[in-house]
């Protein structure tokens, strides 16, 4: 009788006293993507995709947003609760859009925010917006019937084959790593769509330069390996397009730590799809093109990796790569040396197939 | 002194290495990476190596002494020291270990609390967490090996997850090698060693093994895998964070499970955490019990009793330790009070008592 008491007692404590908030489904209201514009000094306006599911069966999700502007992202977050009508929730946050202005200005009160709160996942896609992120995030795409679901695949899905994989944590670990610059995909609001533009660039937490669609698919080839996308040359008065079967880099350091080389050496392996009007049915013929395609990358190459030592961010984390290879790297000279290091690009074609047709 | 345990309450030699692997991987796994980075760099995983090559001679040491003694480590401080002298030791040695039991329980309460639910209450969280141990305790000494044989288990596939970083792994963080000094090193290797405190149960329950020397093996090899459970612990972290982004990391672990994303689950982290809760109670079951056995040593109180009062003052205890800074001080003063149980008190007691038995030949 005794022990009985004891454990009755225990377990009314037990149910009194828990007081955990709860989030049922059908009671929030998730937030799928989050977009912030500059204002002015350092007020940010936010704005919120949640889509809303009516009751009853087969219903289609409406878009719903909310806009509130504040200072910090948390405070923003209680504005939008002004407004809603259910708790919202943001443990599905899929994309997260920063303006172009704000990242001008640095993003860090963003990211570091998304960082240290536990309610998200490591791999939400950040992208810069060319624009407001308001209209962007508020507007109807005929394409495609939910904005948020539009959003993150392009982000997860599509861009992926022509742009470096980025996301919150390669972001924070760029950004507070050592010899490295973060960049993130660039998009814009054109013709009822939202399109890929190109890489935007940041030095440390602030945007300053983007790459284009085309340099942006040459920074992946030195960036990483993979294996999609197309190659356009000019081949004497016509162009070919080759598709990108197997691309491999590799980074090799040279020098003294005062004065390092850095080798890059990318490999090609590609397969002919448009060739009107060349002839590809000897080696010797497919050689040519293949030396072609060697030069214009290299060209391009040569070209972006100036563009970003002029502009003195280390997207490529040459800085690291370097750092790994000297014992002792002294790693306060680096900001300074960075621009004038020699960097060598070492590009080898191969041509695999050129279709079913000679 | 208590008679020695009948033989229907001990447990077979190989269950060593489970009780020793159990104790060693704790909470502390969840966040030691940052301790040792903030020392030794990206040759932290080298602090790790050397600092389980310093465990495993412990361990040694831990067994002599029971072996030697043949009775747990109460016994053989009376022995050594007297009454008085040997049952204060054995009184402040139980005090340390309560003191983990607490910090564990707290360490626990407050992943909880950032990771899950800001707003449980920490009584609230440790109550339960008291009923919980006291059902197993009660259970006795034999459940609670079978809760460490489980824990185990369910370690093993949570390290599985170590290979979703690993996809967006930079080999270049490691490189080059042996770039700090090695005194630097050497002080990650210090941090490094009390993370690998746990074995000290030993101490206390070597009278429950049968045939107590063959567990000696058996629990060699339990330290020997818990070492590579931090190394590739550390190994993954190391490769996946850059050294800045790991500084500032409290629970490396639990960001890297926020990567591991199954089709049918999405964020693997809050399944982690509940998890691991079985991972550290056979911590808080083995301490409390090596606890209530040196109270019934010294004072004949029975363990079912005793137990109540060391439940309610972790609970009480634990709610007053209120925010995250007091617990990292809390847990950073455990760890110089453990670096000197293991690596000053343990080798002075192995070596007087191997002097103190030379003398008593010799007469």
């Amino acid at each position: 009788m005794r022990t009985f008491l004891i454990w009755v007692t225990i377990a009314i404590i037990l149910v009194l006293n828990y007081n955990i908030e709860r989030y049922v489904l059908e009671d929030i209201q998730i937030i799928t993507a989050i977009g912030y514009d500059y204002m002015e000094d350092d007020t940010m306006r936010g704005t919120v995709a949640a889509p809303f599911y009516p009751q009853g069966q087969d219903v289609k999700p409406i878009n719903a947003s909310f806009t509130a502007s504040g200072h910090t992202i948390h405070s923003i977050r209680q504005q939008f609760q002004r407004e809603a009508q259910r708790k919202l929730a943001s443990g599905r946050l899929q994309s997260i859009l920063v303006n172009k202005d704000l990242a001008e200005r640095g993003v860090k009160k963003v990211v570091d925010s998304f960082g240290r709160t536990t309610f998200i996942g490591r791999d939400t896609k950040l992208a810069v917006v060319d624009g407001s992120t308001k209209k962007l995030l508020t507007s109807n795409y005929p394409n495609a019937q939910n904005l948020s679901r539009y959003l993150s695949d392009l982000l997860e899905e599509s861009i992926v084959r022509m742009a470096p994989n980025t996301g919150l944590h390669s972001f924070l670990s760029q950004m507070e790593g050592f010899g490295q610059d973060p960049f993130l995909p660039l998009l814009k609001r054109e013709h009822d769509h939202i399109h890929y533009v190109g890489l935007a660039l940041f030095k440390d937490e602030k945007y300053v330069d983007s790459l284009s669609f085309r340099e942006g698919y040459i920074f992946k080839m030195l960036y990483e390996n993979f294996k999609y996308g197309i190659y356009e040359i000019k081949y004497k008065d016509t162009y070919i397009s080759i598709e990108n079967l197997r691309s491999k880099v590799k980074y090799n350091i040279s020098g003294s730590s005062t004065r390092p080389v850095v080798t890059i050496h990318v490999s090609l392996e590609g397969k002919v799809q448009d060739a009107y009007g060349v002839p590809l049915h000897t080696q010797k013929r497919i050689r040519k093109v293949e030396v072609e395609w060697e030069k214009e990358t290299l060209e391009k190459a040569e070209k972006l990796v100036r563009k970003l030592q002029d502009i003195g961010t280390d997207s490529l984390g040459i800085g690291e790569k370097v750092r790994s290879h000297f014992r002792h790297f002294n790693k306060s000279s680096w900001e300074s040396l960075y621009p004038d290091v020699q960097v060598r690009i070492k590009i080898k074609t191969n041509i695999i197939n050129t279709g079913i047709v000679e | 002194m208590l008679p020695l345990p009948s033989e229907d309450k001990k447990v077979s030699p190989y269950l060593a290495f489970y009780i020793i692997n159990s104790m060693q991987i704790g909470i502390v796994v969840l966040s030691f990476e940052r301790f040792l980075v903030k020392e030794a760099g990206q040759d932290a995983w080298i602090s790790v190596l050397i600092a389980g090559v310093a465990t495993h001679i412990i361990l040694w040491m831990t067994f002599q002494i029971t072996i030697k003694g043949e009775n747990d480590i109460a016994v053989i401080h009376k022995d050594l020291f007297g009454k008085w002298i040997g049952g204060l030791l054995t009184l402040l040695l139980i005090t340390y270990l309560m003191t983990l039991f607490i910090m564990i329980m707290r360490a626990y309460i407050d992943v909880i609390q950032v990771w899950m639910f800001p707003h449980l209450q920490t009584w609230y969280m440790a109550f339960v967490l008291a009923i919980l141990v006291y059902l197993y305790f009660t259970g006795g000494f034999r459940v609670m090996v079978g809760l460490c044989v489980l824990s185990f288990m369910l370690t093993i596939p949570l390290l599985m997850l170590k290979a979703f970083p690993l996809k967006s792994a930079h080999l270049s963080y490691l490189l080059p090698v042996m770039e700090h000094s090695p005194a630097e090193i050497l002080s990650g290797a210090k941090k490094m060693s009390v993370i690998f405190s746990g074995f000290e149960v030993v101490l206390f329950c070597y009278p429950f093994f049968k045939q107590g020397i063959r567990a000696h093996k058996w629990a060699q090899l339990g330290a020997a895998f818990t070492t590579s459970v931090y190394l590739a612990a550390v190994l993954v972290s190391l490769l996946y964070f850059s050294e800045g982004q790991l500084e500032k990391t409290l629970w490396p672990t639990l960001t890297l499970w926020k990567i591991v994303d199954f089709p049918f689950l999405e964020r693997f982290e809050y399944a982690g955490i509940a998890i691991w809760l079985f991972v550290m109670l056979p911590n808080l079951c083995l301490y409390i019990w090596a606890v209530t056995r040196g109270l019934k040593q010294l004072f004949s109180i029975k363990q079912k009793k005793s137990i109540l009062f060391l439940l309610l003052l972790a609970i009480i205890a634990s709610s007053f330790i209120t925010d995250g800074v007091q617990i990292r001080n809390f847990s950073a003063t455990i760890d110089r009070i453990s670096f000197f149980i293991l690596f000053a008190y343990i080798p002075f007691i192995y070596l007087y008592q191997w002097i103190w038995q030379k003398v008593r030949k010799n007469k």
